[in-house]
């Protein structure tokens, strides 16, 4: 019984996986988001919930207008990506290529490899010196890499049988119910895209990652996307998981891959 | 055996001590702090409550619940496992899950119900 029972769970995971479409998955994500914000313009939803308010969208405008809190630190970033000799190792010396490039499914180790492990990885080989991978430098230097790909578009391929597995995986994740608090990612970031918890706007998750690293005012500073997924998952009273674990890696695969075709932006302000 | 007896009150003391300042804790926690505490029920976070400032708008607003729930325990239950009568509710299961004491539920039910 117990058998029959694993290999169905198995038949039914390669069932979606042989289906996996990200087209057909991100049309049905749009659609969404267009009958909740019939008036919202695609292009738009890389300003996250200043798309949806007005108010806190000219208070956004005006930040964007002056030096944005986080200008200093990203050109540091870029100081540091030359001091450092990233642009020494073949992933990254192209900063336009590395940010489209990533993430990426690597055949020969199979997983999912984001910017922030490349990063890691090449500071690694030409330091001696490791890296974390929340705030601080990673996030300078993945935030620089990030502008000078500034206006290019999204582009996560999804297309052997490995990526489309763990792209799946990245997906059930993000619509699970974890935590004690019996949440998704997808109960607020999609189903409740727009509606306030408390004070808060919530932000749909199409767009989320065109503007990573993000500041935010609560960190006053810059965090990776990983950072953020933390955050959320401790508000859910769920284990927040390490950074760049392979859960947390396959879902940015899924989460980056919704937002295919919208414009890198160099505008990471949030509150 | 001066010293004994000195000791032993002193325990007393210290145990007469803490059982009041566990007592004044227990009866600082109006029903009303426990359901807008943000640590606790935090139900402003999704619905509109009468006396609440800056709520959610993820739930349906909070009020004239004694002609939504006749019975005062399905609004209970209700909070007790919001997955009962919707399977996907994203309202936390308090009770199911141990966000708050049996106590706790009963406080915000009794609060609720009065809205
Ligand atoms: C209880 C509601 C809730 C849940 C569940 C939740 N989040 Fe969030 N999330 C928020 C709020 C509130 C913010 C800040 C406002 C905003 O931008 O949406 C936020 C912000 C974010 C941002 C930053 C958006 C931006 O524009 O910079 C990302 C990315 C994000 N969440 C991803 C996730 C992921 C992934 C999950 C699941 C692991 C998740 N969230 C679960 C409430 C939630
Ligand atoms: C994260 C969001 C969220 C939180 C927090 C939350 N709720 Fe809810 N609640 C909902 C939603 C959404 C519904 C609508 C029904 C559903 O989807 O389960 C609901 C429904 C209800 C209902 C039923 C209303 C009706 O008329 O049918 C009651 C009563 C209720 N909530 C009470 C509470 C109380 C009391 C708390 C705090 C202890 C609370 N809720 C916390 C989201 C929430």
């Amino acid at each position: 019984m117990k058998k029959i029972i694993t290999t169905m769970v198995c038949l039914s995971f390669l069932v979606r996986v042989t289906l996996a479409d990200v087209k057909f998955d991100q049309k049905a994500f749009i659609n969404h988001f267009k009958t909740i914000f019939p008036s919202v313009e695609l292009a738009d939803y890389t300003d996250g919930v200043y798309m949806i308010d007005q108010d806190s969208r000219e208070q956004f405008e005006e930040i964007l207008d002056g030096i944005p809190p986080y200008e200093e630190a990203v050109e540091d970033g870029g100081k540091e990506y030359f001091k450092f000799g990233l642009n020494k190792c073949i992933a990254l010396k192209d900063p336009v290529a590395a940010r489209i490039q990533h993430p990426y499914f690597n055949e020969v180790t199979q997983q999912v490899v984001t910017l922030e492990t490349a990063i890691k990885n090449c500071y690694q080989i030409q330091t001696g010196n490791n890296l974390s991978y929340n705030k601080g430098r990673i996030a300078r230097i993945s935030a620089w890499i990030s502008d000078q790909a500034a206006g290019q578009k999204i582009n996560v391929k999804v297309e052997s049988f490995g990526a489309k597995a763990a792209y799946e995986k990245g997906k059930i994740f993000f619509y699970a119910k974890r935590g004690q608090f019996n949440m998704s990612c997808a109960d607020c970031h999609v189903y409740n895209a727009g509606r306030k918890a408390r004070a808060d706007i919530l932000s749909p998750a199409l767009g989320h990652t065109t503007h990573i690293p993000m500041y935010r005012v609560k960190w006053t500073g810059m965090g990776t996307l990983h950072r953020r997924y933390s955050s959320c998952l401790k508000n859910m009273r769920a284990d927040p998981l390490k950074a760049q674990t392979e859960a947390l890696r396959n879902m940015e695969f899924f989460h980056q891959a919704m937002s295919n075709g919208l414009k890198i932006t160099a505008d990471r302000y949030r509150k | 055996m001066k010293e004994t007896i000195s000791s032993i009150s002193t325990v007393m003391i210290l145990i007469v001590l803490f059982m009041i300042s566990t007592q004044i804790g227990a009866k600082e926690m109006t029903s009303e702090e426990v359901t807008f505490g943000r640590k606790l029920g935090n139900c402003l976070a999704c619905h509109m409550i009468p006396g609440g400032s800056l709520p959610g708008t993820i739930g349906p607003p909070l009020f004239a619940m004694k002609e939504r729930f006749p019975n005062k325990e399905d609004l209970r239950k209700q909070i007790w496992d919001a997955t009962i009568k919707n399977p996907y509710s994203i309202m936390p299961p308090f009770g199911k899950h141990q966000v708050l004491t049996e106590s706790q539920i009963d406080q915000i039910t009794d609060f609720i119900y009065s809205k």
